[in-house]
Order: C-alpha cells, then structure tokens, then sequence
C-alpha cells in the first residue's frame, strides 16, 4: 500500500466519522459531488459503522465477577506471596523433571546390571552337572565292540519292544520304554563285557530319580566276584574320602524287569523322602539299615586304614553319620514296596535293608562333589586299582548314549563336560586309592585273579546339583562346577547274578551275527 | 466507598488504592467495568464463554500489573489494552473463522428484505412499540453484524470494536495498537469497507 493511498484512506475514514477538519472536509466533498459513486460508498461505510454502533450491549454474567472473587480471595489468602512469584511457581522449569527421570533410569539400570551380574543366579539358570566321560573314552569307545554293541542295543531295544507279555507290559508308556532301553543298553554292555554292566538311571523316564530338587543319581555299578571285598573296599574308600554314606536300597537291574521295578522304587523314593537333607550327619536316610551292620563296616574299614590318621576320622565321621541316621517313618512305606519287588521277581530279599552276602546287591547312597564322583569313576576304571587288580574295561558307548540321549531330552541342552574325570590323565596302571591306604585299597598282586572283580561304572546321568544345604550357593552354581554336589549311589553287585533275561523273540533285522544277550551261568 | 477527592475520576482513584495494596478497590473497579469489558471481548472474539474466560483473565492480569499502571491513561483503556491484547492473541491462536448463528444473506434477499421493512415501518406507525416481528428482525440483523464481524480479520475487527462500539478516538487506539495515526484511520476505512461488503443486504436502499 502506498503512502498516498494511505492518505487519502485515512482523509475518507476522519470524514466518515465527522473529523477531518474544514479544508479537508470542503475537498473532499467536493470530489464526492462529482462522483455520485463514491458518495454512495461512503453512505454504505457510514451505515456499516452505525450497524456495529447500534449492536446491543451484552451484560457480563454473574459468573465472572464470581470466578475473579475466588481468584481475589486466593489472592488475599497468599498475602505477602507476589503473584508473579506465584505465577513462577506455576510455571516451574521442567529441566529438574528431566534430570529425575534421566536418574531413575540409570538407577534402574544400574539395578539391573548389578541384579544379573553380581547376585548368584535363581533357580531359572538350569542347574547341571554332567559327569561324563573323560577324552579316554574315545580310545576306549574306538573298539571293534563298537559297532556290534549299537546293533546289540537296537537290537535288544527292538526286541524289548516287542514283548508285550509279563513285566515289560509298561513299555507302552514312554518312561517304561525308556528304562527298559536303558537296560538293555545295559544288559548289551554287560555281553560286551560279560563283567562289566552298566545301570543307568532314566532321567527322562523319571526312573531312579529322588531328591528334593528331583535330581536323578548318579549310578555306579560295581560287579565283583567278591562282593563282601569290594564292599569293604568301597566303604574303605569312602571313609578315606570323608564322604558320608548311608546303605540304601538297591535298584534291581538284574534284568529289564527289575530295572524298570528299580525306577519305580527310587521314584517312591524320591516322592516319600522329596524334602529330606542328605547332607552330613543330620541327614535322614531313605532307608534305616541295621545298625549292626554299619558299624560292621566301619570295623571292617578301620583296619584297614592304615597309619593315616584322616581314616579314624573318617570311621569316626561314619559312626556318626550311623548314629546321627533316625528311623524315618516316611521310609516304611518305600521299603515295603522294594519287598514286594524284590518278591515278584522271585528274590528272597527280605534281608532287612541290611546288607549282606545273602543280599544280591550292597547299595550305598552318599552325597558327594562332582570331582569325588569322577575321582571315584576313574578309580573304578582304572585297572588293577581299587580293589579290582584285573583290569577293567568300560562300557564307554553306553555312557556317550546315555549322556547323549539325555542331553536331547533334557532341556535345556546340557553340554557334557569332561572337565570333570581328574583321573582321566593318570596312568591306567596308577593305583588311585590314596596312598595313606594302599594295602587295604589294592589287595595283593597274587590274589587278584582269584577275586577277579571287575567294576562298571554306569552311564552318568546329567544330575542336577543337589546340594547339602538347599540355600548354599553350591545349589545354584553352574553345571561344570566341580565342587557341585551329587547324589550318588554306588551298587556293588555279584557277577554271579543273572544280569539279562533276553526277548523271547529277535527283532526281524536283527543282525545275524549279534551275540547273545544272556549272560552266562542265567540261561533259564 | 470512600468519596474520590474532588477532580479525581473515581476509577483512577479506585486503582490507586488498588496499588496501595487495597484489593477491595480493585475488585470494585472490576465490577465498574466488567460489563463493558466482556461486551467488548464479546464483539471481539463472538464468543460467551471465551469471553467470559478471557475477561476474567484480563482482570486477573490487571491485578497482577497493577505497579504497571503509571496514570498515563484511563484505567479502563489500561484494563481494554491487555483484554485486546488477550482476544488478539486468542484468535490468532485458534486461525479460524468464527461462525455465527447466520449465514451469508442472500443476495437475492435484498428485495423481500426491503418490503419487509416497509410493512415493519407501517406496523410502526399503527401501534405503539416495536412489534414483535420487528424485535426478530433486529435479532437477527444483530447475529448479521455480529457474524460478518466474526469473518473479519482480527485486527479489523478490533478497530472496529474500538472505534465503533467502545468510542475511542484515534489518538486512543493508535496507542493501544501502537501504529502510526495515518496507518490506524486507513485500517479502519478497511475494515469498513470489509464489513461493508459482508452486510450488503442491510445496507441497501
């Protein structure tokens, strides 16, 4: 807009309102009264500003006197307060809301950071230990037994299945199949090493398994010619270790029936005794044994201790244990169901829970690290140690099945760890019984062919840490951890015991050339 | 009340008090210019409610500013200054047109319209008082006003308010806009001339 038009629009606005002085006004008229038009215009303009002049008058409503009342009467209530200082409070920088929240959000994450990486870990961290077997096993595996042993297996597995008669009926449930595979891959090592059998415990048939944590045992099964000398041998052992240890029922695996009546026994056992401690001197067996017979043992352990004053302590430590051992009720009903076992198979074993010569099996249960359970596997392996001076030979493919076929099962996957055989590296002539006992613990070179024991140490089940103190760390240390500790139950066996009952009928692919699967001296 | 001292407009005298910490004077100066404050806020914004709200807030801003007020002018042009500047800054927020209770007329309309008046004049003359179709024909010519003033821009419209229905003289509201005197006269024959051409219907014969 230019500066004229201004003008003459600012001349038309003071002479429509009557206040452009005389000589203005007289000029403009003037050019009005040639330019009807405008005149006209400026008729309408004056008419539009009398419309707006003539509108009604609007009243304020009571509301508004009454809404600045109140806010009077705040303002009267902060006297002394400005308002503007009021007004500022009311307007309050928002740079401290933005720091509080910037530190609450590194408090929580510092939280968290200290949460995951600072405390030990819940019960949400799965909780393994995998006793495997040590890199020997690959020599030891890399037999020419190999291959006819995983045929023997499937063979055997085949064969189980198929018989649907008499105790092997529960194989159309998945834990009997699995037990009764289990046995049989058992049984098929026992022929590949007609002394040597492996037991082991069905974590995915929920067999053997007991404990509050619902861990499954570890399983060592020594055969012995001699059982009364392994026996006393083991206990030897365990004192020499500081291991506490209790007798405990036997699982049966004489033979796939047996077995499967074995998990079943220690699963009643692990539900009857599922919140017991079984830990040092406190603890409560699952079953009470004859306390003549414990100090039986512990006599036939302390003379053969030698000079070493750790074995007092360690018989010390076990008439403790025995004396510290209550009579538990719960276990009443578990020992009952082991007789009616051991009676439909037809075995006189109503031996009290004490073990004896009479009894097929001495079977002792004891809490021990995964390091001591791998030391004690080694010993057992090793050949002419222990108490067996013939060499021993392990089914070793049994235990990678094993060990492998729970690692498919168990979720999550468990990754064997062979860092825990302390043995594996020592020399296999090497006597592992400490040496403050090594005449009670290796019997003489010249009688070792007569008692001709030979040791299996079982597959080894993926067991969960079962800790002596349900609230120690130990409980919820790592898998590899090896002062994890473990249950194990350590079965001393007669090789004279039938260990196999084979199928009626061979599976159809059955290879020609599979050995047979009855141990011998058991050919009904 | 007290008595103001002789030569002294009450309202100054009201707002003195009011500085001097007596807020009862400020709250009678409120209710001496409340109706004509939200009458004014009223043509500006076409709105009961938003009036309503933004001549208590102009209030409450008085109040708040009272050490502002040095004399220089009335205090109901003090008190209009902030209400306006208040409605300007509303209706520049909100951008949009208002719209009233009428439409555009018709141009069409301008004819019947006319002969209504006519009759409307004879009605008059018969009787005493505005007939009642008269007082309708007012109301809505008022919501005519009232809706063209709406479509205006906010800066016509206030000095439309200002010159035409609140009375102040140039010098007043070049102040309170703060423009030139020249730049004030020409927008206001503008903001006429806007008018003009939104209330044609009622502007003929």
């Amino acid at each position: 807009m230019s500066q004229n038009q201004e003008i003459i629009e600012a001349k038309l606005c003071a002479y429509i309102d009557d206040e452009l002085d005389a000589a203005g006004r007289a000029e403009l008229e003037k050019h009005l009264a040639a330019n009807p038009q405008h005149q006209r215009l400026i008729e309408e303009l004056r008419r539009t500003s009398g419309l707006v002049r003539n509108l009604p008058h609007e009243s304020a409503p009571p509301e508004l006197a009454e809404g600045f009342n109140a806010h009077l009467e705040r303002s009267v209530l902060l006297e002394g307060v400005s308002e503007d200082v009021a007004a500022a409070d009311l307007k309050a920088p928002r740079w401290p809301q933005l720091v509080a929240m910037a530190a609450i959000t590194l408090l929580t994450i510092g939280l968290g950071i200290v949460v995951y990486f600072a405390l030990p870990g819940t019960g949400a961290r799965p909780q393994i230990v995998q006793i495997a077997p040590h890199p020997n096993a690959v020599q030891l595996n890399s037999t020419d037994d190999d291959q006819s042993s995983d045929a023997m297996m499937r063979d055997v597995d085949k064969s189980v299945k198929k018989d649907e008669n008499g105790a092997l009926a529960s194989l159309d449930t998945p834990a009997g199949a699995a037990g009764v595979a289990n046995a049989a891959r058992a049984l098929s090592a026992d022929h590949l090493i007609p002394s040597v059998a492996a037991t082991q415990p069905s974590a995915d048939s929920n067999a053997l398994r007991f404990g509050a944590s619902g861990s499954s045992p570890v399983v060592l099964v020594m055969h012995s010619n001699n059982p009364s000398e392994a026996r006393r041998s083991l206990v030897i052992y365990l004192v020499q270790q500081n291991i506490a240890w209790e007798p405990a029922q036997a699982p049966p695996v004489t033979d796939a029936l047996s077995l499967r009546d074995a998990g079943e026994l220690q699963n009643k056992a692990g539900g009857d005794a599922g919140g017991r401690q079984t830990a040092g001197a406190g603890e409560t067996a699952a079953t009470q044994p004859a306390p003549n017979a414990v100090e039986e043992l512990a006599k036939a352990a302390v003379p053969t201790t030698g000079p070493s004053g750790s074995i007092g302590g360690g018989a010390s430590n076990l008439l403790a244990a025995k004396s510290a051992m209550p009579a538990s009720a719960a276990t009443q009903p578990m020992a009952d169901e082991a007789k009616r076992l051991r009676s439909s198979d037809g075995e006189a074993t109503d031996t009290g829970g004490v073990p004896s010569i009479a009894q097929p099996d001495f079977s002792i249960s004891c809490k021990m690290t995964a390091e001591q359970a791998n030391a004690l596997r080694a010993s057992l392996e090793q050949p002419g140690t222990f108490i067996d001076p013939l060499p021993a030979e392990v089914d070793r493919k049994t235990i990678a099945d094993a060990t492998e076929k729970q690692a498919a099962q168990t979720p999550p996957p468990a990754v064997p760890d062979f860092s825990l055989a302390p043995a594996a590296s020592a020399p296999p002539t090497t006597n592992l019984l400490p040496s403050a006992a090594p005449a009670a613990a290796s019997p003489a070179p010249g009688s070792a062919a007569d008692q001709s024991a030979k040791f299996d140490v079982s597959a080894t089940q993926p067991a969960e840490v079962q800790s002596e103190n349900l609230t120690s760390a130990s409980a919820t240390q790592p898998s590899n951890n090896p002062a994890a500790v473990l249950d194990v139950v350590i079965v001393v066996r007669p090789t004279d015991q039938p260990t196999i009952q084979p199928p009626a009928a061979a599976a159809p692919d059955a290879p020609t050339t599979a050995p047979a699967l009855i141990a011998p001296g058991t050919q009904p | 009340m007290e008595t103001p001292p002789r030569g002294v407009r009450p309202d100054i005298a009201l707002l003195r008090k009011a500085q001097a910490g007596d807020r009862a004077a400020y709250g009678q100066l409120v209710l001496m210019y409340q109706d004509r404050l939200f009458n004014a806020v009223l043509r500006l914004v076409g709105d009961r409610d938003e009036a309503l709200e933004l001549t208590q807030e102009a209030f409450t801003r008085g109040l708040m500013k009272l050490d502002t007020f040095r004399g220089d002018s009335a205090p109901y042009t003090w008190l209009f200054r902030i209400a306006v500047n208040l409605a300007i800054s509303q209706l520049r927020k909100v951008q949009k047109q208002r719209v009233f209770s009428l439409d555009r007329p018709l141009p069409g309309a301008t004819r019947a319209r006319a002969d209504d008046q006519a009759q409307a004049l004879v009605d008059r003359l018969a009787g005493q008082g505005p007939l009642p179709s008269e007082r309708a024909e007012q109301r809505e010519r008022d919501e005519a006003i009232l809706a063209a003033l709406g479509r205006l821009d906010a800066e016509y419209r206030a000095v439309l308010v200002m010159r035409d229905i609140e009375g102040f003289d140039y010098q007043q509201m070049a102040e309170l806009l703060g423009l030139p005197l020249g730049t004030l006269k020409s927008r206001l024959f503008r903001a006429r001339l806007a008018l003009r051409d939104e209330l044609r219907a009622y502007l003929g014969g």
